[in-house]
């Protein structure tokens, strides 16, 4: 039988707050990330390639750790931080973050797939057809990539979910305010007799899961009827 | 419509040299495959530069190496019906023919799209899904959709090929109809001599990238040089 305390109920909430501001706020810069990757032959590209999927192979510790290096009080951008009186260390600001960057590329991948997907010659008709680049932008690929910016909204959503090692270095394990699922399965772990609590957290997690897919099942086979 | 062009286009192994003038209401471009037909259709449209040179479409200089001027294919107002169709097939039938008429300027527009569907026989397709159309029925819709973009000039790139001889013909008198009735000029590029006969008046004989000859419909079919093509290019008379 699942049991859950108000303190898990404040994880599971913040999971799924964290989760969808992280996918939300990665959304616009995933989409133009994939959109320069496939569609553009500016230099450098190569290097943005190598920027975006950096945090795929980096061990998610690493990366909690360079993102408090970048955003700590005597950090690379401490002080502008300090002037607008912002703070992203130990706040649930850092957690969005971390499941940001831990989970770009998977977004990016996956909309860029479908990107790759799109036959250039739609394009070129749109072009002649009088369409301007926004215009081919908004009326060929976005609907075209419909499905892999689901899929990759769904991916990067479950990641984030799951996000432990980033999150736990930048934003820290503070009940109510920056402890989510994962975090909080660890506390479990560490606490004698947590064991019940912690399997109890698990169920959740998975069936939250079940239901990210699902719903992304349902959206993908709407949009393809419709 | 008086179409001016003197261009060069270079590949690794191939080159484009196009110097002419068409001046018909209906030309063709003829040749066998990899003559530069489809090129030469690129470079018009504008979805390829070419190295130097230059291209007037009666008053307006669509491309001028030496002025710097290009214009993009948006701005060239030519319409292409490609070999494959390429309809969007994230919209219906009405979507794709309507897209080129919601970008027209309405001072611009010639015509409605309701007498072109009618023209054309669409009615019945407008909300089908393009997925589930015909090859000749793809190939209507494609020309409706290039149509009702209201362009100066129409280029068709072998719209034919693939098609049964009955279908090619159904679908010539749907394009004669359409083109005689909204009048509008037409370059059809083709390697086809039966093609060039139903549809075009002037026709531009490509081999090898080159000019080969500039001559009537009527000259091309003659049998003397129905004989010249058979010999250099077996396929052609095979559509004859």
């Amino acid at each position: 039988m699942i049991s859950l305390s108000p303190q898990d109920i404040q994880a599971i909430v913040l999971s799924i707050k964290v989760a969808t501001a992280a996918t939300l706020f990665s959304l616009p810069f995933g989409f133009a990330a994939a959109y320069v990757l496939v569609f553009t032959k500016m230099p450098g590209r190569a290097l943005l390639e190598g920027v975006v999927n950096l945090p795929l192979v980096l061990p998610p510790v690493v990366i909690g750790y360079l993102l408090l290096l970048l955003f700590g009080r005597s950090g690379a951008l401490g002080p502008l931080l300090g002037f607008f009186d912002l703070r992203i260390v130990f706040h649930l600001k850092g957690a969005v973050i971390a499941s940001a960057v831990v989970g770009f590329p998977l977004l990016v991948r996956s909309i860029r797939l479908g990107m790759d997907g799109i036959d250039h010659h739609y394009l070129q008709a749109a072009r002649t057809l009088g369409a301007r680049w926004w215009d081919r932008l908004y009326s060929i690929i976005l609907p075209l990539s419909g499905r892999a910016i689901l899929a990759g909204m769904t991916l990067m959503f479950a990641r984030s979910l799951g996000e432990f090692g980033a999150t736990i270095i930048l934003a820290g394990n503070i009940p109510g305010v920056t402890q989510t699922i994962p975090l909080a399965i660890y506390e479990y772990t560490n606490t004698p007799g947590g064991d019940r609590m912690a399997l109890s957290l698990c169920l959740v997690s998975i069936a939250l899961s079940f239901v990210v897919l699902l719903v992304s099942e349902a959206s993908a086979r709407s949009m393809k009827k419709g | 419509m008086l179409l001016q062009m003197d261009i060069k286009k270079r590949f690794a192994d191939f080159e484009l040299q196009v110097n002419c003038e068409l001046a018909a209401g209906k030309c063709g471009v003829f040749g066998p495959s990899g003559s530069g037909k489809s090129t030469l259709m690129h470079i018009l449209a504008g979805l390829l530069s070419p190295d130097e040179g230059r291209i007037v479409l009666d008053e307006t200089i669509l491309f001028d190496s030496d002025a710097g001027i290009n214009l993009p294919p948006q701005q060239r107002r030519i319409g292409v019906v490609f070999q494959q169709a390429h309809l969007f097939p994230h919209m219906n039938v009405r979507g794709n023919l309507l897209y080129g008429w919601q970008r027209t300027a309405v001072a611009r527009r010639q015509g409605t799209p309701e007498a072109i569907i009618e023209v054309l026989g669409l009615s019945p397709l407008l909300e089908r899904r393009v997925t589930s159309l015909s090859g000749g029925e793809r190939q209507r819709v494609a020309l409706g959709r290039a149509m009702l973009a209201c362009p100066r000039l129409i280029l068709m790139d072998e719209p034919l090929n693939g098609l049964d001889q009955e279908l090619k013909l159904q679908i010539i008198a749907y394009l004669d109809r359409v083109l005689t009735e909204f009048g509008m000029p037409l370059l059809f590029i083709s390697h086809s001599l039966q093609e060039m006969e139903l549809m075009t008046d002037e026709v531009l004989v490509l081999g090898q990238g080159t000019v080969q000859q500039h001559l009537n419909t009527d000259e091309l079919l003659r049998p003397e040089q129905r004989g010249l093509f058979s010999n250099g290019a077996p396929s052609l008379v095979a559509c004859s």
